[in-house]
């Protein structure tokens, strides 16, 4: 009778727990993430009042990113990632004036070439440049 | 150029805090190790980071972690072939069918609890270098690790060991950890292979290769160890630094194939002979400086990855709160319904299920695996970290709850009679 239980049992708490993860796995293969934009960029060219070494670093989770530029004052933009387009701000002035980024996403993901604009709160002034990763 | 200064104060500072923040826990009848992880935790911008940035830095700047990573690594290739000697799954066999659905049934249900949670996780906080397959995947092995070494711990501690309920309990968290780093060396062998472009059939063909070798090549002449042990009641310094180097050298075949060393240090632990005596023995040797002075550096690196302070938003408490209690109704709920089922009693089922439920540093390597190969991103490893926490954390209290140690005492010294009996 025991050995009854013990294949019930099996059918019970692993048989259908196993088709479940099948299920899962099935129903979240049409699932999609937002695209992968975490790493280290180059900024090209710098812009404008900048020093040091042209880069940025984004970190992501999901479609909230972390942008920190590599400029004096270590500007940090949170913003998020939506429809293959990055809105960021900080709180803070940061490099040229930058406190807002605005980006869109194009290319491949082996070769993502950006095109973004600064733009300094207030003023008129918007330096394009790209970003490579 | 490696700065030795800096390296040795990094050393001596964590060092310092994993004793201190060990023995705070050791005070409030918490695992040692369990203050050592929080230890780690702490030096990184949970706390230190948080409180004095600028001193953090300059304790801990960005290119020197790179060095401690790689001490911290090594101490894990140490301890993993610890872990593997430890290992006894034929121990389950004594134990009857009983424990062979509960330790199934423990590795299954929170494996799927945590895919099944995935489907909500992946669109929310992963991006699309990671497939869903393998994100949900790694989730589920990481949801189903119980921490071999911390539960073994605290068994000994209350002095469980011998009882009925501690044996079972060793029994089926060997099975589960055997069990789920086989899947998380699929899962990685998945994702590196995908990433690599070379086909899957080649690594794994590797892979099994390989462990056919080990089973069926290598395992046989490892029993002189045992034998000289048992001649002369020692190993010689040579023959320890043979068992090292066999871990090491079976640590750079895994990571060659693709999958990662620690599951070869692994292997190679799990192979060695396993007579009782010849394990304390080789622990005995060996664990000292893992355990004193390498593990705590992963610790530390493991917490200068981990942000599980107060600077998060609400989403984020939301989505760890998820995670936890995802974990703790997988592990704790899965294993006490198995046991229950399988004729033991609601004392002991509920025992068991929260002693399976600790995840302690097993979890913690996971989680620095997942977070290396880019299967998870910082803001999930510390969602997972934090799990991992107070998961551990939470076993003592709870068992202390479910079955009073004075419970245990009488228990234990039925359990010797019966078995000397």
């Amino acid at each position: 009778m025991f050995k009854n239980n013990l294949t019930f049992g099996y059918v019970l708490f692993v048989g259908i727990p196993l088709l479940i993860l099948i299920g899962t796995l099935r129903a979240g293969a049409n699932l999609s993430a937002p695209p992968a934009v975490s790493g280290e960029w180059t900024i090209d060219p710098a812009p404008g009042n900048c020093a040091g070494p042209p880069d940025m670093s984004i970190y992501q989770t999901g479609a909230d990113v972390l942008i920190a530029l590599n400029d004096p004052q270590k500007t940090t933009l949170a913003g998020k990632l939506e429809g293959g387009l990055i809105a960021a701000a900080s709180t803070t002035t940061g490099c040229g004036g930058a406190s807002r980024l605005e980006a869109a996403l194009r290319g491949n993901p082996d070769t993502s070439l950006w095109r973004a604009g600064s733009r300094s709160t207030g003023a008129t002034h918007a330096p394009r440049f790209r970003s490579v990763q | 150029m490696i700065d030795l200064f800096k390296l040795i104060l990094q050393i001596g500072v964590i060092l310092l805090t994993a004793r201190i923040v060990g023995m705070i826990f050791k005070k409030i009848h918490q695992p040692q190790v369990m203050g050592e992880m929080v230890a780690g935790i702490l030096l990184g911008p949970t706390l230190f980071g948080w409180l004095a940035p600028v001193m953090s830095k300059a304790l801990f700047p960005a290119p020197s972690l790179g060095y401690l990573n790689a001490l911290s690594q090594v101490g894990l290739v140490l301890f993993m072939f610890l872990v593997g000697v430890s290992l006894n799954p034929k121990e389950l066999h004594s134990h009857g069918h009983a424990a062979v659905l509960t330790s199934h049934v423990s590795i299954i249900t929170p494996f799927c609890l945590g895919s099944l949670m995935a489907l909500f996780l992946y669109p929310r906080l992963s991006d699309d270098s990671v497939s869903f397959m393998g994100f949900a995947l790694f989730m589920g092995a990481a949801m189903s690790i119980t921490a071999f070494p911390v539960l073994a711990r605290i068994l000994t501690e209350r002095n469980l060991l011998r009882s009925r309920m501690g044996t079972l309990s060793i029994a089926c968290a060997a099975v589960d950890d055997v069990t789920g780093w086989c899947i998380l060396a699929y899962i990685i062998l998945l994702i590196r292979t995908t990433h690599a472009g070379r086909p899957i059939w080649v690594t794994f063909g590797g892979l099994l290769a390989y462990v056919f070798l080990m089973l069926f090549g290598i395992k046989r002449p490892l029993a002189w160890f045992e034998k000289s042990f048992h001649q002369t009641g020692r190993l010689t310094e040579n023959a320890l630094a043979s068992m090292v180097l066999l871990a090491l050298a079976s640590a750079l075949v895994t990571e060659f194939l693709g999958i990662h060393l620690l599951f070869g240090a692994f292997l190679m632990g799990a192979i060695m002979p396993k007579s009782a005596d010849f394990i304390r023995y080789v622990l005995h040797r060996l664990e000292s400086v893992t355990v004193l002075v390498l593990l705590p550096l992963f610790f530390a690196y493991s917490g200068l990855r981990a942000n599980i302070g107060v600077g998060h938003n609400g989403t984020w408490w939301v989505f760890a709160a998820i995670v936890i209690v995802v974990a703790i109704a997988g592990k704790l709920g899965g294993s006490m319904i198995a046991a229950r089922f399988a004729g033991i009693g609601w004392r002991d089922a509920a025992s068991l299920g929260i002693l399976m439920n600790t995840r302690g540093l097993m979890e913690l390597v996971i989680l620095n695996i997942g977070l290396d190969i880019g299967v998870i991103s910082p803001a999930v490893f510390s969602m997972m970290v934090l799990m991992a926490l107070v998961t551990t954390f939470m076993t003592t209290p709870l068992l202390e709850w479910a079955y009073p140690a004075r419970l245990m005492r009488n228990e234990v010294n039925e359990f010797a009679e019966v078995r000397v009996a």
